[in-house]
């Protein structure tokens, strides 16, 4: 299988020789920035990813006794991604008020084709449109673009056949073009 | 046709399709020029993604002691909270006593309790060993306020929790908060998702609460950062009863994960 090229979160994870099983805050001082952007890309908003890491450490801990060493932030990623998925159920179940962001947080809507977003804009527009995602086509694409799992690697993670990876990929990729397309740059071929 | 491919460009991007798939996009790609506009439009759309810098935390998440899991809801309350609360979800037995009449805590009595530091006389001291089945009866609340003497009377139980300068005590019993009965001279607000009931006496601050099935009343040094008062009252597991069930599950209390 190719590498993918680009993602740097997955650097640092290919299966060279792992030390020993580290302890949970050797996990959360060297991996803590990667278990919150992956929180941070799922869940759109701090308060929400903090909460996500606090409990994906929980897991951590108690799973690193029996944890393989191999592919540690695969491992991290699927543990951030579950707890993210149970959140979401619990909601669905429990729907909560919540409170209106801090002001400093809440993004504008969707810019018009004739508004253009600076380049500081620009990431907080694209995170606003992946929490716009349904939860799984986000989490389907945050393991594809944020941590670069290969498709087999997502479909374990996410308990779902590899062909359903595929369409949800290409169904959160087309929703991301269609809300991103004023952005793109027009008649730019893309590098594969 | 077409259709059939353009579902394929994502995976082709990425790297994903089999030897004949790949053909197969290629070729249709060489006869249509819109697939190529989309399959440019995809790229670009995945760069922009994965262009994406690193989020940092913002605050330290390595503490001093081993992570607990977040209170569910607590991200909710509208003042800046510190700490981490945790949330526990006991099934108990069939057969225990499920006390379900409306309660308006004695919260004269209780702020007096907290005041005596534990001299009243309906109250009891209690070992820890003998309370250490009740989920509720946590090591510590958060901000340094460690678990320092338990008290029972009758059916309320009384944590008391102390930093060495301020105390802080978490009285629970079984029960539903009667909020019509709770005293005029406090007032309600919601916090998380529910009401609470709040007041201040003999400078002491007083919070009321429903935690599942128990009546929860925080009673705490006046001089307290009021934040702490109210993110204690969400440390306190949320025990519902489940008819039917004989299992009991209990995830023993853990140590607070210092987010600071």
């Amino acid at each position: 299988m190719a590498r993918r090229n680009g993602l740097r979160l997955m650097e640092g994870s290919e299966p060279e020789r792992e030390p020993a099983t580290p302890s949970w805050e050797a996990v959360a001082r060297e991996h803590g920035t990667f278990m919150y952007t992956v929180a941070y890309r799922l869940s759109g908003r701090h308060d929400e990813a903090e909460d996500l890491v606090q409990t994906a450490l929980v897991r951590v801990e108690r799973g690193l006794g029996t944890y393989e060493p191999g592919n540690l932030r695969g491992w991290l990623s699927r543990i951030v991604t579950n707890v993210f998925l149970d959140e979401t159920r619990r909601r669905k179940r429990r729907p909560v008020q919540p409170l209106p962001d801090e002001p400093d947080r809440v993004i504008a809507g969707a810019p018009g084709a004739d508004d253009a977003l600076t380049a500081a804009e620009l990431p907080a527009y694209i995170q606003t449109a992946i929490r716009s995602l349904p939860p799984d086509y986000r989490t389907a694409l945050v393991l594809c673009d944020v941590v670069g799992m290969t498709y087999p690697e997502i479909s374990a993670t996410l308990d779902i056949p590899v062909g359903t990876v595929r369409s949800r990929i290409h169904r959160a990729r087309s929703s991301m073009r269609d809300l991103l397309r004023p952005h793109l740059e027009a008649g730019k071929e893309v590098e594969q | 046709m077409t259709t059939d491919v353009a579902a394929l460009l994502s995976a082709y991007l990425d790297g994903e399709l089999t030897a004949d798939e790949r053909r197969q996009v290629e070729r249709a790609l060489e006869a249509n020029p819109g697939l190529r506009g989309e399959l440019t439009e995809l790229g670009q759309t995945r760069g922009l993604i994965r262009g994406l810098a690193d989020v940092e935390p913002r605050r330290p998440l390595v503490a001093t002691a081993p992570p607990r899991p977040p209170q569910h809801g607590r991200h909710r309350l509208a003042l800046a909270v510190v700490g981490v609360a945790a949330v526990w979800l006991v099934v108990l037995s069939v057969g225990v006593s499920l006390g379900s009449l409306p309660i308006a805590p004695d919260v004269d009595q209780l702020a007096l309790q907290h005041a005596s530091a534990g001299t009243t006389m309906d109250f009891e001291p209690m070992a820890f060993d003998e309370m250490a089945d009740d989920p509720a009866v946590l090591d510590d609340v958060g901000h340094g306020m460690e678990r320092a003497a338990i008290y029972q009377a009758d059916d309320v139980t009384q944590v008391r929790y102390s930093d060495g300068q301020h105390d802080l005590s978490v009285f629970h019993q079984r029960g539903e908060v009667d909020w019509d009965e709770m005293p005029d001279a406090g007032e309600m607000a919601m916090m998380d998702d529910g009401p609470v009931w709040m007041s201040t006496m003999a400078g002491l601050d007083v919070l009321v609460t429903q935690r599942g099935d128990l009546v929860v009343t925080i009673v705490a040094d006046g001089d307290m950062d009021q934040e702490m008062t109210m993110e204690a009252s969400v440390m306190v597991p949320e025990v519902e009863m489940s008819e039917g069930l004989v299992d009991r599950l209990v995830d023993a209390p853990r140590n607070v994960f210092d987010r600071f």
